[in-house]
């Protein structure tokens, strides 16, 4: 089947098939969502309003057998940063896309009426039908219900009441095979989705089937790449403790952000630590080990049941759980799955709102450590919509501002995750240069020497320094192009067999030959595509800073600052 | 290694398959004595469990009160150094903290304070994260280790259901109930826990 564009005008309600301009024809994933929304929207445009455009791209080898390709990106202008964003999640929306011959779904416009729609994907095109059932529901009973009325087992793409509201924080959720959510999280995708009045996107690509064009080549391939990312211990890890087996490491190293973001332990760790989390999925029969799309042979993803041994949450990972544990002082992992559950469920993004709660607790809106009163916040004002709950699902720099408070941790007004860069500064650079605001999975590790892109500057000086987190979100941004998940990168792409292996698979879905400074050419091209943006909407090396307190206010236990000044900052940049 | 004489002693005889679920208890610290300044390297290289091939190549994240550790002959000391061990992590923090890693430069530096020449003995704390709590936990917990009562409450207040699976509690040597275990657990300071599979009665 041949990959085409699928384009949605919600203001005319039309829909087309367009063919692949050359120039889209080699990326995927965030490569394209970001090369779209660079050619397509205009930089100063509200994000909110008809102007801006929502791009759904699978990656270049989703729906194909490789292993974990299954990562679907949302691309947009984002209403929470006002810079162009990408968000990716597993799920099956990405396979279901690509198996229709969809290389991209962009939907612009936005319907003149009050009317809700919802948006039917096949291999023959797109249908628009009119929604009212669906419409204030939360995403777990969307998912049930649009899985009951259409036949076969639809992907589904949904939106709960946060985005219905445009709240900046809400998400897009990606169903799983087992009906669980998956997020494309970050960045306030979900209002945009919902300022096009689209509830949700049902996929069903029947019998369609992805073209591989070496399919003696793609096995070998896939077969090189599956063992390396199963061989590799990261992976190991990932698949016994999820990645929440970072709190007790993160902790340890005092880099654990902790009572909006004042010290760098929590003294509740080990009560919400990976270790314990598996033990007590285990007490409970739920799934240490599960994967958010078929195909994926890491398994980080988990099902946590409650005391009485039901289902409350799925893919509990680690940003989440700091957030609203450490982050919020809350020790208690059953209270962090249950408001994991209804941040699903609302469709809000589950880093951006436990901070934002952080944020509102320094402010005295409730106390820190309150787990019940985050869970009735949450169900009674953030769901419902009222003032305090819009002024919650606005984010954590909404809610600082609301409130008059100073210590916000955001860059380009959005919440920094899990790891504080006073103590751990490397991520301290990743977060400030970001052309997405802060995102800790803007510079994963692939090892950069492997890819070609390893630093020429001593690397314990500080344009070295630099020069290696230029290198890692250049690298991280090409592999966002595969629709590869990036646990890929930390699990495996150190081990010199793995990095080949994919590369030897895309040439062989495509019956290209690229090799691996295509791939690093690839990621520079995406970051200085975003950055343009960025520069167009009005963005200036001044948003490329950490909040204030984090150069004033040293964390315990080391008592450290960040320390790099705006013109070290702007060398990254140079290239 | 660290049962002392001084300490009552916990025994707690388990159902085997229960065994790597007791090792989670090592993740809040157990109490090791040791010599002031001994190499790292050489201090894992005499605990239970612990082998030099397994301390180079699965130990891969290591901090000293806090900060990461590339080298194994980094020196031991302080008033109450604490040492933890983790495999190797996932993402750019994990490689960052990661021993001898590419990534290394972009950890931040803390000034360290130590005193170069303490003698006598020094009790390090020693907590074992992850997959090495499991792989060296099991012998760890065979042959005792000293932690606070505080740790083993915090552990049995987070895994209720383990209760369920002891088989025998023995304490000095007399056997007692799991209501009694916790009522003393509640008066002690620090203890000697054994943990070990139950003989077939
Ligand atoms: S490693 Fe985790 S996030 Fe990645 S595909 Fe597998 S389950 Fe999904």
């Amino acid at each position: 089947m041949t990959d085409k564009i699928f384009r949605i005008n919600m203001t005319d309600l039309t829909t087309g098939i367009e063919d692949v301009p050359a120039a889209w024809a080699g990326h995927g994933g965030r490569g394209l969502t970001s090369t779209v929304v660079a050619a397509e929207v205009e930089p100063t445009c509200h994000p909110l309003g008809p102007k801006n455009k929502l791009v759904f791209a699978p990656g270049l080898l989703s729906g194909t057998l490789a292993a974990n390709s299954g990562r679907i990106s949302v691309g947009a202008k984002s209403p929470l940063t006002g810079t162009i964003k990408e968000a990716n999640a597993g799920g099956s929306g990405a396979q279901f896309l690509a198996r229709c011959g969809c290389k991209a779904l962009i939907i612009e416009g936005q319907p003149r009426n009050d009317r809700w729609y919802s948006l039917t994907v096949t291999p023959e095109g797109v249908v628009i039908n009119e929604e009212n059932e669906m419409i204030g529901k939360g995403n777990y009973e969307v998912v049930e219900t649009v899985t009951a009325r259409l036949p076969g087992k639809p992907g589904i793409i949904t939106i709960g009441p946060a985005g219905e509201m445009r709240m900046a924080a809400a998400n897009i959720s990606v169903k799983d095979p087992d009906g669980g959510l998956r997020s494309c999280g970050r960045g306030g995708l979900g209002a945009v989705m919902g300022s096009k009045k689209i509830k949700f996107i049902a996929i069903d690509p029947g019998d369609g089937k992805v073209d591989i064009a070496d399919q003696a080549k793609f096995r070998d391939a896939n077969r090189a790449f599956a063992k390396a990312l199963v061989d590799h211990p990261v992976s190991k890890a990932l698949g016994q403790y999820g990645t929440n087996v970072l709190v007790n490491i993160i902790n340890e190293a005092g880099a654990l952000p902790t009572r909006n973001f004042t010290s760098g332990q929590f003294d509740g760790h080990d009560r919400i630590s990976g270790e314990t989390m598996h033990d007590t999925i285990v007490a409970r029969g739920g799934k240490p080990k599960h994967n958010c799309h078929p195909g994926c042979v890491i398994q980080c993803s988990q099902i946590y049941n409650d005391a009485d041994g039901k289902k409350l949450t799925s893919g509990f990972e680690y940003e989440s759980i700091w957030a609203m544990g450490a982050d919020c002082c809350i020790d208690n992992l059953d209270h962090i799955a249950e408001a994991d559950r209804i941040m699903d469920d609302i469709g809000i993004d589950s880093i951006e709102t436990p901070v934002a709660f952080a944020v509102a607790m320094e402010a005295g809106v409730l106390p820190f450590g309150d787990g019940p009163g985050v869970c009735r916040i949450l169900r009674e004002d953030v769901a419902k919509g009222t003032a305090l709950g819009r002024i919650i699902g606005g984010g954590a720099g909404a809610v600082g501002r609301a409130f008059g408070v100073t210590r916000v941790p955001t860059v380009k007004n959005q919440a920094i995750p899990a790891y504080d860069p006073r103590a751990i500064k490397g991520i301290g650079i990743t977060y400030a240069t970001s052309t997405q605001g802060a995102d800790h999975t803007m510079g994963y590790t692939i090892a950069t020497n492997i890819l070609g892109v390893g630093g020429k500057i001593d690397p314990l000086t500080k344009e070295g320094q630099v020069e290696l987190s230029r290198n890692l979100q250049i690298a991280t941004a090409a592999i966002d192009s595969t629709g590869m998940c990036l646990f890929i990168a930390f699990a495996a792409l150190d081990d010199q067999t793995c990095l080949p292996a994919l590369i030897d698979l895309i040439n062989a879905r495509f019956g290209t030959s690229l090799v691996g400074d295509d791939v690093v050419n690839l990621g520079k091209s995406i970051l200085k595509t975003e950055r343009a943006f960025n520069i167009a909407a009005g963005f200036t090396s001044v948003d490329d800073r950490l909040p204030e307190f984090f150069y004033t206010e040293p964390l315990p236990p080391h008592n450290v600052v960040f320390d790099f000044s705006g013109e070290e900052i702007d060398t990254f940049w140079n290239f | 290694m660290n049962s002392s004489s001084d300490l009552s002693r916990l025994e707690l005889q388990v159902n085997p398959e229960d065994i790597p679920l007791y090792t989670t208890v090592l993740q809040g610290g157990i109490l090791v004595k040791a010599r002031a300044g001994i190499p790292l390297g050489s201090f894992l290289d005499a605990l239970p469990g612990f082998n030099h091939d397994y301390i180079v190549n699965v130990i891969q994240t290591i901090f000293l009160d806090g900060t990461a550790i590339d080298d194994l002959e980094t020196p031991i000391e302080g008033d109450h150094p604490v040492l933890a061990l983790s495999a190797a992590m996932p993402g750019l923090a994990g490689a960052i903290l990661r021993k001898n890693s590419y990534h290394a430069a972009l950890r931040t530096t803390v000034t360290e304070r130590r005193d170069h020449h303490q003698q006598g003995s020094i009790t390090i704390t020693l907590k074992l994260f992850n997959s090495i709590a499991r792989d060296c936990g099991p012998a760890l917990l065979a042959a005792g280790i000293r932690l606070n009562a505080a740790v083993l409450r915090g552990f049995c207040s987070t895994h209720p259901t383990l209760a369920a699976g002891l088989r025998h509690i023995v304490l000095d040597g007399r056997p007692i109930t799991a209501d009694s275990m916790s009522v003393w657990l509640e008066q002690e300071q620090t203890i000697t826990l054994i943990v070990r599979e139950a003989a077939n009665d």
